[in-house]
């Protein structure tokens, strides 16, 4: 996935997360963490934490995020193939 | 060789693991500074955020073209559901509706079925199905005021049966249809009486002479009983070598259909003649009993008569001289 594409699906997971579509931002944000290594997930999940002053109590959603981050970070060389001529597919 | 090292499973490994683990310690700094200062990270949140925040507020609340057409689409199809929620919902309740109405003009009808004779109107707890047939079981008692020989009706004025016993709380009805039943019974239509008689499973019938012409479909009424309609002749059975013919006679209402009937409160069985005799004797007794009147009243209106009499008789003589003159 090229860089302006992993922007472009940022943007939109933040906009469906301030916007309380949490049914569209989640199962994306799966799929993108599963495609890329997600790290900046973090950043967009502690400022909607912030937005929604998660702060305050709990930041369930920065949380949830670095778990399913390290989940994944652990999951995916487990799912990696090898074709014939040494190359890596996920 | 190159491509090799770089797609090796031990290499992505290792190129991998580092940045993760700075990733998380820089995120889970930030949230420790988030929790310490929370109202910092809410400003920054809602700075860094806020074309999201317009954009989304945009799309809710303009009246611009593609927002509305989105919430159009999107509230058209919580209306359509919320509709449909409501039509089925709405569908049950005029169900219940309609079979309060049905029976609430049901129960009115019978109420005010009787004219003068008061009545009241009574659950059937078993029909034939569950009791020996042509018996009915009712949820009115001696407490309601159900008598024995009381009579019961269907809808307006079609008598069914009597009540043959009664306890407080319910009564049994024996219909005509019965085996033994016998009465006396009018057929429109040849306007003539005839006996009737139950044969059970539900039918009467009624024993005419030959040459009486009765036919489907003729109204049967019991005479001893007011507006006592029983039902109809649905059968003819005639033989021309028998010196009678018979029709034959089921209620108007199926008794599966019976869920009220109305019950009169008033007894119609008959009485032996020797009572009615009786009963006739002392009201005439009674009728032409002079029990106010003395000898002095009865002397005086003698009196009267008489001076009446005389008076009369002086008027016509002198009509009868002017007459001749």
């Amino acid at each position: 996935m090229t860089i302006p594409w992993r922007i472009a699906v940022l943007v939109f997971i933040t906009w469906c997360l301030v916007a309380q579509l949490y049914l569209i931002a989640v199962p994306l944000a799966v799929w993108y963490l599963f495609k890329v290594d997600g790290h900046e997930l973090i950043l967009v999940s502690i400022l909607v934490d912030g937005y929604y002053q998660a702060f305050y109590e709990v930041p369930i959603l920065s949380l949830a995020t670095i778990g399913l981050i390290i989940f994944f970070d652990f999951i995916k060389p487990q799912l990696l193939m090898y074709t014939g001529g040494n190359e890596m597919v996920s | 060789m190159k491509k090799y090292s770089s797609t090796m499973k031990a290499s992505y490994r290792h190129n991998s693991r580092k940045p993760s683990r700075r990733w998380l310690g820089i995120a889970l700094v930030t949230i420790l500074l988030g929790i310490l200062f929370p109202w910092l990270i809410s400003k920054i949140s809602a700075v860094v955020l806020y074309p999201f925040h317009a954009t989304s507020t945009w799309i809710k609340t303009s009246d611009s073209v593609l927002p509305l057409y989105l919430r159009s689409k999107s509230e058209l199809q919580a209306e359509v559901e919320r509709l449909q929620t409501e039509l089925a919902t709405g569908a049950a309740a005029q169900t219940s509706f309609s079979r309060l109405l049905q029976e609430n003009m049901q129960l009115r009808s019978m109420a005010r079925a009787g004219g003068e004779e008061q009545r009241l109107v009574a659950r059937v707890l078993a029909r034939p199905d569950y009791l020996a047939y042509d018996l009915l079981q009712i949820d009115k008692g001696t407490s309601d005021g159900v008598v024995v020989g009381a009579p019961v009706y269907t809808g307006v004025d079609s008598i069914v049966g009597l009540v043959v016993h009664a306890t407080t709380e319910y009564a049994f009805v024996d219909l005509f249809t019965s085996p033994g039943f016998e009465s006396t019974a009018y057929i429109f239509g040849p306007n003539v009486f005839a006996p009737i008689e139950g044969i059970g499973g539900g039918v009467a019938r009624v024993k005419l002479p030959q040459g009486v012409f009765i036919t489907e479909g003729q109204l049967v009424i019991l005479p001893g009983v007011s507006s006592g309609v029983y039902g109809e002749i649905v059968s003819v059975q005639n033989e021309p070598t028998q010196p009678e013919q018979y029709g034959y006679i089921s209620p108007p209402l199926a008794m599966n259909n019976l869920l009220y009937v109305s019950v009169g409160l008033n007894s119609i069985e008959s009485r032996p003649v020797e009572e009615i005799n009786e009963t006739v004797r002392a009201m005439l007794r009674d009728s032409l009993r002079l029990s106010t009147t003395t000898m002095s009243t009865f002397a005086s209106s003698s009196q009267i008569f008489i001076e009446e009499a005389a008076t009369t008789s002086t008027t016509t003589a002198e009509e009868g001289l002017i007459q001749i003159e």
